[in-house]
């Protein structure tokens, strides 16, 4: 084929302008999204679906989820209750809306917290020198060491006893046990970046350690992170969620799951739906978001595939 | 080879180490910093601390609470109580209960084989079910075997197991009128009754294990099963079976091994949670009855034997990749 047949566009294989609206644009690349993965978006559906849910609880809920009503206990579902009342006349999906607040909360703030001091250690990790190199292992070998959910219970029990926010003790504590496996993982990958000729290049140039970290080797990295972190959210749910099953969790809050734990179990004869709705809503949610982390991390980068 | 060794176990000890400043930091600076707001001295460490550990009614008596600290080492300066602490470890002394008196190695010599044969043989079974059954899922890829068995492996990794233990416990009793056998035996006293208390937990703590373990072994055997010297096996006429049993199987298997140092803490967040559940007089329960006293030579003896077993794993598992892969040079 010669150049004066071919156009610019089919010589270079660019894609001809899409003139359609924005719009059908954005729904057919999210049909396209639908059919070739439809796991990631039942996942990402229902990842959108919890955001909502959380963002927007004191709204959504129909009912205080704090009040108890001895008259209303074991209610049936209905269009008041729409998954029936628990063993003190609480409403079940307004403290699963609310639940999701407090999910949300743990995953996130557990997430970004872990996530800013993994990316800062690890970056740090893979380019300062011997001294610091021995520290962070020692550190990490230390901080891999520790059993995360005895961890939490300490810090949820000396929480209560001092009367800090449990919650905040919950993000701290995990944030500090998950820190370590996240920085090892972003020093590899900091480690693989800069060995590129790109970042020579940059330092050759005279550029600084610095400069070098933030403008070349962390965006580099940036896909990872966020494929590790919509990984590492589901994770911390379940954290929270086995903390607040063993009674340590957060006192008088809503978590799913302290609404089949403790005193409740007593009463699963007479109202099932303590026992079904917070068990589907958390294995739906983890599931959810594990779905659309794959999808995701097969979208941003195919290389990742069995790294995290 | 050797020098690896040393190195990994010298920072393996280090690492130790640090794990009991964390603990330390965590118990005996942290807590009562955020304790020591009410009505005491906030700069003293020894007085916030007596609201960790002695009841409310002998708050009031100086000399109560000066007795219980004393017993525990507590009474000293911080600096005194690390080294106190850190010279009995080293002497094998793990110190004793503030609450109970009794030592804790005396506990632990009763509860340490509970645990470790509830984790042991977790870890056991959830390889000997899980192991062939991600094969499987390699082997007939994309077809119903593999969606079922997939299927059931993601479900466990997002179903909490404690939701999956409450869910047993409730419809075998409302439909068999069977409970879960509490009354703990140790197998040497009478082992039947030791087998039907401990089995339904053993299965629970299997499950979070079973999933990643069939996960990977489906990522590896997919692997392996692309590789030249499979073609070759079946080439030379060797029947399907013996192909993947003996060929791809193995092969496949090695690299699970490594998955321990990932395992370990999960089995013993298991341990914790079932423990509970089941009234298994084991380390589980142990740490979270300590816990709710606020017992704290307790807590810091237990969270460094949590530690301690788990940066051993880790340490095996490093170790192993060398065992594993001979091409890995360690300098």
């Amino acid at each position: 084929m010669s150049q004066e047949e071919s156009t610019t566009e089919e010589f270079f294989d660019i894609a001809p302008e899409d003139n359609r609206p924005w719009v059908v644009q954005k729904a057919t690349a999210i049909g396209r999204f639908a059919v070739r993965r439809p796991l990631g978006f039942f996942g990402g559906v229902i990842v959108l679906f919890f955001l909502i849910i959380a963002v927007f609880a004191p709204w959504l809920a129909p009912i205080d989820p704090y009040k108890q009503s001895l008259a209303v206990r074991f209610a049936e579902p209905s269009t008041t209750h729409w998954v029936g009342t628990d063993y003190v006349g609480r409403d079940i999906a307004s403290r699963l809306i609310y639940g999701a607040r407090l999910s949300l909360f743990v995953g996130m703030g557990t997430v970004i917290l872990s996530g800013i001091f993994g990316t800062i250690l690890g970056v740090m990790w893979a380019y300062l020198g011997k001294t610091f190199d021995a520290f962070m292992s020692m550190m990490v070998t230390a901080g891999l060491a520790l059993p995360d959910l005895v961890l939490l219970i300490i810090a949820a029990q000396i929480a209560r006893q001092a009367e800090v926010s449990e919650i905040f003790s919950i993000v701290v504590t995990l944030s500090f046990t998950r820190m370590w496996g996240v920085t090892r993982i972003y020093r590899s990958a900091a480690l693989e970046v800069r060995s590129r000729p790109f970042v020579e290049a940059a330092e050759s140039y005279g550029a600084g350690a610095v400069r070098a970290m933030g403008k070349h080797v962390l965006p580099n990295v940036l896909p990872l992170i966020i494929v590790s972190s919509t990984l590492a959210l589901p994770n911390a749910i379940l954290a929270e969620a086995g903390l607040s099953f063993l009674g340590f969790g957060p006192a008088g809050e809503p978590s799913w799951g302290q609404m089949f734990a403790g005193e409740a179990r007593e009463y699963f004869r007479r109202q099932v739906w303590m026992l079904w709705a917070p068990g589907l809503t958390i294995g739906l949610t983890v599931m959810g978001f594990n779905f659309w982390g794959d999808a995701m991390r097969d979208l941003l980068d195919p290389r990742l595939r069995g790294t995290t | 080879m050797t020098t690896y060794i040393i190195r990994r176990g010298l920072l393996t000890l280090v690492s130790i180490w640090m794990v009991t400043v964390i603990i330390f930091l965590l118990l005996h600076v942290i807590g009562p910093f955020f304790i020591s707001d009410r009505s005491f001295n906030p700069d003293d460490w020894t007085e916030s601390i007596s609201y960790f550990l002695v009841p409310e009614e002998q708050l009031a008596d100086p000399v109560m609470v000066k007795q219980t600290l004393a017993r525990a080492g507590l009474d000293k300066p911080i600096l005194e109580r690390y080294g106190f602490w850190l010279g009995q470890l080293l002497q094998g002394d793990l110190g004793s209960s503030v609450i109970s008196e009794r030592g804790i190695w005396d506990e632990l010599k009763w509860r340490l084989p509970v645990s470790i044969e509830l984790g042991v043989v977790a870890i056991i079974v959830a390889a000997f079910v899980a192991v062939p059954l991600g094969a499987l899922t390699a082997v007939k890829q994309d077809t119903a075997p593999d969606y079922i068995v997939r299927g059931y492996a993601i479900a466990l990794s997002a179903f909490p197991n404690f939701w999956i233990a409450t869910l047993i416990v409730e419809y075998a009793s409302k439909w068999w009128r069977w409970a879960p056998d509490i009354r703990f035996e140790h197998f040497w006293v009478d082992p039947m009754q030791h087998l039907s208390v401990m089995w339904l937990p053993v299965l629970l703590i299997a499950l979070a294990p079973g999933s990643v373990f069939v996960r990977y072994m489906r990522a590896t055997m997919l692997e392996v099963l692309r590789q030249d010297f499979i073609r070759t096996a079946r080439s030379k006429g060797l029947q399907e079976f013996s192909v993947i049993v003996k060929h791809a199987m193995r092969n496949a298997m090695i690299p699970v091994i490594t998955l321990l140092g990932l395992v370990v803490p999960i089995v013993i967040a298991g341990n914790v949670i079932f423990e509970r559940f089941f009234t298994l007089p084991g380390m589980g329960k142990y740490i979270v009855d300590a816990v709710g006293d606020f017992d704290i030579p307790v807590i810091q003896s237990m969270v460094l034997v949590f530690a301690l077993i788990i940066s051993f794993t880790n340490f095996l598992v490093d170790l192993s990749y060398a065992w594993i892969d001979p091409r890995i040079k360690y300098s």
